[in-house]
């Protein structure tokens, strides 16, 4: 095998494979698309294509158009953080803060109170302070990883200016 | 004419040569190291592992509730369904970060230029765009599904099920394109460079490509922490981002459908109720309340499994079907329809093949955990059968008839 990185970043899909998977993928969408338009309908067990086309297209744009360019934006301003070691705590708390937000979202608004009337067994939790719980978790993680960055950095400073031998 | 035409082709081909002068399709418009094909690679790789979960638990969900004539689903072991379900919910959660990482390291690709080099690239491109959006739709409506937040305005299983088959036919046709380039990473992986300054970061600071999949690991184990006690005992105290309890709720554990909602207040507590037994027997049984306790009783821990993924294990007990069957004096072998008194729903009523009507530990229950059943748990009978999702275990059963 050739190590040259042009070999390595160009490197072609083998066509038989390729094919075969488009062929079997297809398949497999066609069924679901038939599927999806057999069920279609307004009535309480139908999939209203109209609604179930806007989630579905919906959420791809607000992914696409919305929220990854927030991140990119969010990413660049955090290009300025000073020192640098704290870039990388820094990130990784904000990712995983965003991320448990969001699963906690439906929880902290409670829409699945108004679900069923008198069922205490639906969202039984106290979900404010459970998340606010997550996230200090996850910020004490970012602190750690950020005295770890510091030790590091002290102990490769040390070592660069002591005497060899 | 055809020089003009001529003229034109060369126009759209230079244009399509050279990117355009602005982002985001100007060449380095994407800066962050962490737009990569390894980052990308492996986050693929992790995700074709839990939407493969997630497909064929959700596909088996589907045949047990829908069976068609070639699937016959078992009441053992009785804790299948159990595991499959909960197993469904919690790696499709676990599946959120990974995508949302995945999303964001290809994302640059979204604005490749040229947008297609021919036919091979426009199908491999077109076939994205049932993937990504229908990954969106299923982790987004699975989420809300589980924390009972119906927005949408159509039933989710179908619009769920059928989605999942469009994703999954797109999932084949990126991985046989993309499958070469996971060869690439996996070979190429070289040993673990000079520990950098700041734990996984490079020169610049920040994330490195190491980082980002450590990082979407650590979410990952920390989504499924906090959620996985929805049906795992022993992790309860930590779901503290779980709709449900399995410990919370009338008697300990929780209810899906209140008495009120079914609308069986009055019925359900009925001082004449009857249970019917009826259909392929020699005798027809109308028996009381008074009646069932009589007859010899029958005790099992058997799981009460959600298709939204919580699960609780209490002791039940009443009479077994089977020997209930043999007083009505039932032929062996047979099927047998179980219906509530709940008078409209698309769960009121449920049909137990064979193999589930002849399992001992088939309970028209009466007690749980010693004490009668809750009006919501289902007073004064309820079906629990081993190893059948919840939305099947039919309450305040009303009527058995021998298919
Ligand atoms: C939910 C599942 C997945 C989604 C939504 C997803 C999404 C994407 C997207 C949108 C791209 C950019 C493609 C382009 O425009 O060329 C991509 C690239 C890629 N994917 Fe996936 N993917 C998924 C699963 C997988 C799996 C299972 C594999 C492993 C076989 C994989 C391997 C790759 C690779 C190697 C690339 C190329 C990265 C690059 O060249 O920089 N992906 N993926
Ligand atoms: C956040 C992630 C997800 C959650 C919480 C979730 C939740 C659920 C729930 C609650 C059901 C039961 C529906 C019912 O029968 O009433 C279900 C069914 C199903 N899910 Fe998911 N799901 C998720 C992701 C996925 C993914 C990624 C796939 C596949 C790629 C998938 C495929 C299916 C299928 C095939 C069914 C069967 C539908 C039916 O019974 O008609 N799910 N899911």
């Amino acid at each position: 095998m050739s190590r040259s990185p042009s070999r390595r970043v160009e490197g072609e899909a083998s066509p038989r494979v390729f094919w075969t998977g488009v062929l079997l993928g297809v398949a497999v969408m066609a069924w679901g698309v038939y599927g999806l338009l057999s069920q279609a309908g307004t009535g309480p067990l139908g999939i209203r294509l109209v609604r179930w086309l806007g989630w579905v297209l919906g959420g791809l744009v607000v992914h696409d158009a919305v929220f990854v360019p927030l991140v990119l934006l969010v990413g660049r301003g955090l290009r300025r953080v000073r020192p640098v070691a704290l870039r990388t705590p820094v990130q990784v708390g904000l990712g995983l803060s965003v991320v448990m937000t969001l699963i906690a979202w439906p929880l902290l608004r409670g829409y699945g109170r108004t679900a069923q009337q008198g069922n205490a067994s639906i969202l039984p939790g106290d979900y404010v302070p459970a998340w606010l719980g997550v996230l200090a978790v996850i910020w004490a993680g970012a602190a750690v990883l950020a005295l770890a960055g510091a030790r590091r950095q002290r102990r490769a400073a040390v070592s660069r200016t002591a005497p060899r031998g | 004419m055809v020089r003009t035409a001529g003229r034109l082709i060369a126009g759209g081909a230079r244009l399509l040569a050279t990117p355009p002068r602005f982002p985001p399709f100007r060449a380095g418009s994407f800066r962050s190291r962490l737009h990569h094909e390894a980052p990308a690679a492996w986050l693929g790789v992790a995700l074709g592992v839990t939407f493969t979960v997630c497909f064929a638990t959700g596909l088996l969900s589907h045949l047990i509730q829908q069976p068609g004539s070639w699937f016959v689903w078992t009441p053992r072991p009785a804790g299948l369904y159990r595991v499959t379900q909960g197993l469904h919910v919690v790696t499709g959660l676990a599946s959120i970060p990974l995508l949302l990482a995945k999303l964001f390291v290809v994302y640059p690709h979204l604005w490749a230029w040229p947008p297609v080099r021919g036919v091979a690239s426009a199908v491999e491109r077109l076939a994205i765009v049932p993937l990504v959006a229908g990954s969106l739709f299923l982790l987004l409506s699975g989420l809300q599904n589980v924390t009972y937040w119906y927005p949408w305005g159509f039933f989710f299983p179908p619009a769920h099920y059928w989605a999942a088959w469009i994703t999954i036919g797109g999932l084949v046709v990126h991985v046989a394109a993309k499958v070469h380039i996971v060869r690439r990473v996996a070979a190429a992986r070289e040993p673990r460079p000079e520990p950098p300054p700041v734990p996984a970061a490079g020169p610049e600071g920040g994330l490195s490509r190491r980082g980002i999949l450590a990082a979407a690991g650590a979410a990952t184990g920390l989504v499924v922490l906090t959620t996985a006690g929805t049906t795992v005992g022993p992790l309860e105290r930590l779901a503290l981002l779980s709709p449900r309890r399995p410990s919370v709720g009338p008697q300990g554990f929780p209810v899906n459908k209140t008495a009120a909602g079914a609308r069986v207040l009055e019925t359900a507590v009925d001082p004449g109720y009857l249970l019917r037994v009826t259909g392929r027997v020699d005798e027809e049984l109308s028996l009381s309340l008074d009646d069932l306790r009589a007859l010899p009783q029958r005790s099992a821990v058997l799981p009460i499994a959600c298709v939204e993924g919580w699960s609780a294990s209490p002791r039940w007990s009443g009479l077994s079907l089977p020997d209930l069957l043999r007083l009505a004096g039932a032929p062996a072998g047979v099927a047998v329809h179980v219906e509530s008194l709940q008078p409209s729903g698309l769960y009121r009523a449920t049909t137990l093949n064979p193999a589930f009507a002849a399992d001992p530990d088939t309970l028209l229950a009466l007690d749980v955990g010693g004490e009668p059943l809750h009006l919501d748990h289902g007073f004064p009978v309820r079906l629990i059968a081993p190893n059948n999702p919840g939305v099947l275990q039919t309450k305040w059963v009303a009527t058995v008839t021998v298919l």
